[in-house]
């Protein structure tokens, strides 16, 4: 199993020593200053880069960003016929995201002191180690051997909403999302709430609704991770914060009837 | 504030001097403003404001009156222009051979595949005219350049050969405006509700 | 000195953008800016044509390391910032930009003066002209320079609010809530 995991690191490894640039979302986010010398090619670069304490502070270029977004959506909406369709279609780009960071984001927290200690060894005899088979081998080993217990699923619906708030939030947009709500009206609902969406910074207020991406994230990791539910954005300025966004969550009935079932 | 138009298209007309761009435009806009002071620089512009699939446009049309003394800068009139109208006169030859000229020029100055627009002018002079319609024709159709007669007595032609134009122009427009008018989606939500976020540590 | 009217020219020489920030402010009609831009567009580049081709070409590639100096515009101190906090969008905090920089426009028109205005021009690399009109005459290179600096701020709201909005059509009218919202706030700091 832990060969499994671990394995694929060998051949990413020797991609990346030819090719150094582009954003390698195995890493996370990194910035490259023009005057910067080039991180260290390490030898195991899968899901290690941002435990490491140098990669965990640096940021992706946001202009960068914002126009690879404007793109997403431009192209979107050349291919769709409505509204509805061009929010769908960013849902649907979004949730395969979702899928993918609720698996990195559990794995990484499984990790444990130990083994950020051993990708700090592993970056370290990064340049002499590459290459070997066996040395590589016994590096598998000793990451597996750090790892003590797996982070368990979440069951409830607090903690997979917890979850979302706070740790995908911070991975995704650098802060905790600004308010977690349950709905007074109804039992199934319940709301996360930003105040400045990092993404739509720049587009403000439109018919379009941009944050659907956003929302297809939410839903690709309730979904997968077995609460099936339903996300929509909204516009709701307070105050200050004149593109606060609120994203209303609404599970399907059976999540709320497997909750009362078991607690 | 903002702006009146959604689209505003660059429109240039050129042509020898004498053949009557000027006097087509006139007929052609409502809303003409001529100013002396600016024909003096080598362009005088006229405006028309038209409406397409319930969008404002603006045809900014650039003449390019006093050509010749400000043939330096001509490439700054042709930068970014959406179409441009050739203008000869029936009633003159050397208009109609300087045409080539002109379409070297947009060659030259002019963004690749910019719509063109070959109009022989004065055609109610029947009995001075040297250009036959056919020659013309078959000139504008070997170049695959949409071509039509005009005089002042008769602008109808012109009216919509500018509407065709600015038509085609917003067609070939990246992005079509299919978003426009969406319901209201706050009504039918309730945002109401209590916050969790403080209340964190309900887990074990 | 009162910024009256913000204009923005594309590179065509079509108006995408109009403002006025004074009420009080002579409205001309829509058409008549447009006019106005498309005469702008007109002149610059017979300034451009004006200038002493020496000039252009020293300007451009000869003794480069001298004439830099010559045509760096020095950084006007914190314009329309109100605080450290700000919202600076792609741009990192107190300000957008903090040095002199170059002008790119070494042979356009920069600045027309009557006894009752100013107007100011600035030119990107692309072409795209940025226009501010004051309400005061103003001859002195000191205004010229804090102009420049103002325009290039509003370039980098352009930047930042007109570019990245997935809505805004090229070189067609700019119509984007959050870039008027960002300039007026601009302009009301100033």
């Amino acid at each position: 199993m832990t060969q499994k995991i671990i394995s694929p690191s060998t051949s990413v490894t020797q991609a990346a020593s030819t090719a150094s640039t582009g954003y390698d979302y195995t890493i996370g986010p990194q910035q490259t200053l023009p005057n910067e010398q080039p991180p260290p090619v390490l030898a195991s670069r899968l899901y290690n880069e941002s435990l490491h304490a140098k990669a965990r502070k640096a940021q992706v270029s946001l202009s960068a960003f914002a126009f690879l977004f404007q793109e997403m959506i431009s192209q979107t909406r050349k291919s769709s016929k409505s509204v509805a369709e061009i929010e769908s279609k960013l849902r649907g780009l979004g949730y395969p995201i979702g899928i993918r960071l609720l698996e990195l984001l559990n794995f990484r927290s499984s990790l444990t002191p130990g083994s950020r200690a051993f990708f700090n060894k592993a970056s370290s005899m990064s340049g002499s180690a590459q290459g070997s088979n066996g040395v590589s081998t016994q590096q598998e080993d000793s990451l597996a051997s750090t790892i003590t217990t797996m982070k368990r699923r979440d069951l409830r619906v607090l903690d997979i909403l917890q979850f979302i708030h706070g740790t995908v939030w911070q991975y995704l947009f650098d802060h905790v999302s600004d308010d977690l709500v349950k709905s007074s009206e109804r039992e199934n609902e319940y709301m996360i709430i930003d105040n400045l969406p990092l993404l739509t910074q720049f587009i403000g207020n439109n018919n379009v609704q941009c944050d659907s991406f956003v929302c297809g994230i939410i839903e690709g990791i309730l979904d997968s991770a077995c609460f099936p539910c339903s996300v929509t954005a909204h516009c709701m300025p307070e105050d200050k914060f004149d593109r606060r966004v609120v994203y209303l969550i609404k599970f399907d009935k059976d999540v709320l009837e497997r909750e009362a079932l078991r607690f | 504030m903002n702006s009146e138009y959604d689209y505003l298209f660059k429109l240039l007309l050129i042509g020898d001097s004498g053949v009557g761009k000027s006097c087509l435009l006139l007929r052609f806009s409502d809303d003409t403003y001529t100013n002396d002071y600016i024909s003096t620089i080598g362009v005088d512009f006229k405006i028309k404001t038209v409406e397409l699939d319930g969008k404002t446009v603006k045809l900014q049309i650039w003449d390019t009156a006093g050509q010749e003394r400000f043939r330096t800068i001509t490439s700054s009139y042709y930068r970014g222009a959406h179409g441009i109208i050739i203008v000869y006169d029936v009633t003159d030859q050397d208009s109609f051979n300087d045409v080539k000229m002109w379409l070297q020029e947009i060659d030259r100055y002019a963004t690749a595949g910019v719509l063109k627009l070959l109009v022989g002018n004065k055609s109610d002079l029947q009995d001075k005219r040297v250009v036959e319609y056919d020659v013309a024709k078959e000139f504008a159709e070997s170049l695959q350049i949409p071509f039509l007669e005009t005089s002042a007595l008769d602008s109808s032609n012109v009216e919509e050969a500018f509407l065709t134009m600015a038509r085609q122009i917003k067609e070939s427009m990246a992005q079509q405006h299919k978003d426009t008018g969406k319901k209201d989606d706050k009504a039918g939500v309730n945002l109401k509700g209590q916050s969790l976020s403080n209340t964190s540590s309900g887990c074990c | 000195m009162a910024i009256q009217t913000v204009l923005i020219i594309n590179k065509s020489g079509g108006l995408v953008y109009q403002r006025d920030f004074l009420a009080s402010s002579t409205k001309l009609s829509s058409n008549d800016y447009l006019i106005l831009a498309g005469t702008l567009q007109g002149v610059t580049a017979i300034a451009s044509q004006v200038t002493p081709k020496a000039l252009q070409i020293s300007g451009s590639n000869l003794s480069k390391a001298a004439n830099e100096t010559e045509y760096s515009i020095p950084y006007a101190g914190p314009l329309g910032v109100k605080d450290q906090k700000e919202d600076m969008g792609s741009f990192l905090p107190p300000d957008y930009f903090t040095d002199s920089f170059a002008s790119w426009s070494k042979s356009g028109l920069k600045h027309v003066t009557t006894d009752q205005f100013s107007l100011f021009l600035y030119q990107s690399m692309t072409g795209m002209k940025f226009v501010a009109i004051s309400t005061q005459s103003s001859t002195s290179n000191m205004a010229v320079s804090f102009a420049e600096n103002f325009l290039r701020k509003a370039y980098c709201l352009y930047a930042d609010f007109v570019m990245k909005n997935p809505f805004y059509e090229p070189e067609m009218p700019i119509r984007c809530e959050l870039f008027d919202k960002k300039l007026t706030e601009f302009v009301q700091h100033l």
